[in-house]
């Protein structure tokens, strides 16, 4: 295959995705595609849809209509003679191990250290040897700041920094796309910045990441993109510069007044 | 203080009577809690009551040392710690399957495992006991066409009728706890165990039930030294435990007291060295959550003792 066909090809491609719960359907036909190393952020009022379509990435929510393809394959199905078959639980489980999420409220596994937090995905699921993913984790550990505290359980750290091992829980399993559902949201205003930071410098990796957040800045700074979403469908999308400082839709102009 | 032209007059007079309506202190004195006083004297008045009373009574004591360490009582007591164990063991194997029965997502198992509980919740455990035991004689035998065969009679045993009774009436508590378990652990963190890829059989294993542990334990615990006495009612289908060896011996010598006395004295230790086990299964599961509070005693002293962390 033509290796600029395999670049030009998005790592995240969600094709008219739909979502209901119930007869309420949150999700109206999402269409995105986010290209390896690019930084995507979902921007919007709440219940616009946007943490349903980041958990829909990883298949933590079925979608009822369409199709997201992660790095060229239909996650929760596996495609044969045009049939999408969906997939069991533990096929679903190895498609994850691609994806890395980070959770509004850290969802630090609550009995594990610091450093157990992040060896427990290479140890339990690559079957790492546990040396080895020690040394990961204290460099990982290391990487967002937080080497000194690899021995503290969950309880003993503030938000900001149990966030930051739940970045580097997800980081051990060498992702290629992270998600990160208001990572921000529940954290006291004086931690947000040294979790920004450490997803800034992820973006400056080269990290491909879908982000939903408020943070309004560090989108304009970070991201490549941003799209807004409304009411289940994504109503705006462009670079920063031209959504976040000449909106044209009507809703992301209020939004963008009332956070600004 | 009249007059109310002069301002730094005001002032200076003011300080004054603060000055004199508040001196400086010289001893702090603690709060005495001679409620506590009281209450602990009119306890230990009764209790020093009941173990004269009891000392008063007819009772042999020089003989339930003897009954303690006789053969039959110790026989009883292995058969006792047998039973208890094999039970406790058989409830929380079967709880722990009817528990995922019940929070499953296939509602025919779900079902199953609430009629189960209902049923076995339902009847008293004697009467459990006595329906296993004489099974024989509606049951003539016991089956699967084709792998195997066998007479109820000769099946029914003492002990498989006891283990019966006793352990699928337990296994009914242990699903409620062990299901009571699984609902205490966030959901966050099961979708975080999905999120690093893991299987929902690992994500139990890893995760759901290290964590429910926690809340599994001190009620499993509990049923244990309930398990240990409840035992005793297989003595009503001739099961060789405690109660039974009791029975056999003052049914010999009619020491009856002080035969019972011996079986209560080795229930004590049983229940004593399980609630030690208990405590130390609790602080193994919590590593995060241990501490080391001051003993009794010490806590006896301050409830009484007055006492205030200052200084004037």
């Amino acid at each position: 295959m033509n290796s600029s066909v395999e670049q030009r090809r998005p790592l995240l491609r969600a094709v008219n995705v739909h979502k209901r719960y119930g007869g309420r359907e949150v999700l109206r036909g999402i269409d995105l595609q986010v290209t390896s190393g690019e930084v995507v952020c979902l921007l919007g009022p709440s219940g616009g849809g946007k943490s349903t379509f980041l958990r829909c990435i990883n298949h933590l929510e079925r979608v009822d209509e369409g199709v997201i393809w992660v790095d060229g394959l239909p996650v929760g199905y596996r495609l044969t003679n045009g049939k999408l078959h969906e997939l069991h639980e533990r096929d679903v489980a190895v498609q994850r191990r691609s994806v890395g999420m980070v959770f509004q409220r850290f969802n630090l596994f609550a009995n594990r250290t610091a450093l157990e937090n992040v060896t427990e995905g290479p140890v339990s699921v690559l079957h790492m040897p546990k040396r080895e993913a020690e040394t990961l984790g204290r460099e990982l550990l290391s990487s967002v700041g937080l080497l000194e505290w690899a021995g503290n359980y969950p309880a003993q750290l503030s938000g900001g920094q149990q966030q930051r091992v739940a970045i580097a829980r997800a980081l051990a399993m060498k992702p290629k796309l992270m998600l990160f559902d208001e990572p921000t949201s529940a954290l006291d205003p004086e931690l947000v910045g040294e979790v920004l930071r450490v997803m800034r410098n992820l973006a400056e990796g080269g990290m491909t990441m879908v982000i939903v957040t408020h943070e309004v800045g560090f989108a304009r700074d970070v991201a490549q993109e941003v799209a807004f979403m409304f009411d289940g469908r994504i109503v705006e999308q462009g670079p920063p510069k031209d959504v976040l400082a000449h909106p044209e839709h009507q809703r992301t102009q209020q939004f963008l007044a009332s956070v600004l | 203080m009249s007059s109310r032209d002069d301002d730094a007059a005001l002032t200076a007079a003011s300080a004054d009577a603060a000055v004199s309506a508040e001196p400086d202190p010289v001893e702090v004195v603690p709060l005495r809690h001679w409620g506590r006083w009281v209450a602990a004297a009119i306890l230990v008045v009764l209790v020093a009551g009941i173990v004269f009373g009891l000392s008063r009574a007819q009772i042999n004591y020089g003989n339930v040392p003897g009954f303690f360490s006789e053969s039959v009582m110790l026989t009883g007591l292995v058969h006792t710690l047998e039973l208890a164990i094999a039970c406790q063991a058989l409830g929380i194997v079967l709880g722990t399957i009817l528990a995922t029965m019940r929070v499953s997502a296939n509602p025919v198992a779900s079902w199953t495992a609430w009629a189960y509980i209902w049923i076995f919740r339902g009847v008293p455990v004697l009467l459990q006991l006595l329906l296993w035991y004489n099974l024989a004689l509606v049951v003539k035998t016991i089956a699967i066409p084709g792998l195997f065969s066998f007479p109820t009679n000769e099946v029914m045993s003492p002990f498989v009728a006891a283990l019966l009774g006793l352990g699928l009436n337990e296994s009914a508590y242990m699903a409620e706890i062990v299901r009571a378990g699984f609902n205490s652990v966030d959901k966050g963190q099961i979708e975080a165990a999905y999120a690093i890829g893991m299987t929902p059989r690992k994500t139990l294993r890893r995760v759901i039930l290290p964590q429910a542990m926690r809340v599994i334990i001190p009620p499993t615990g509990n049923d244990f030294i309930n398990m240990l006495k409840e035992t005793s009612l297989a003595s009503v289908i001739a099961y060789l435990e405690l109660v039974q060896a009791a029975t056999n011996i003052y049914s010999r010598n009619l020491q009856v007291i002080e035969a019972l006395l011996a079986a209560a004295a080795w229930y004590m230790i049983l229940v004593t060295l399980a609630s030690i086990g208990q405590h130390y299964i609790e602080q193994a599961f919590s590593p995060d959550r241990r501490t080391t509070g001051p003993g009794v005693l010490s806590r006896i002293q301050t409830s009484l003792r007055p006492s205030l962390n200052r200084s004037v």
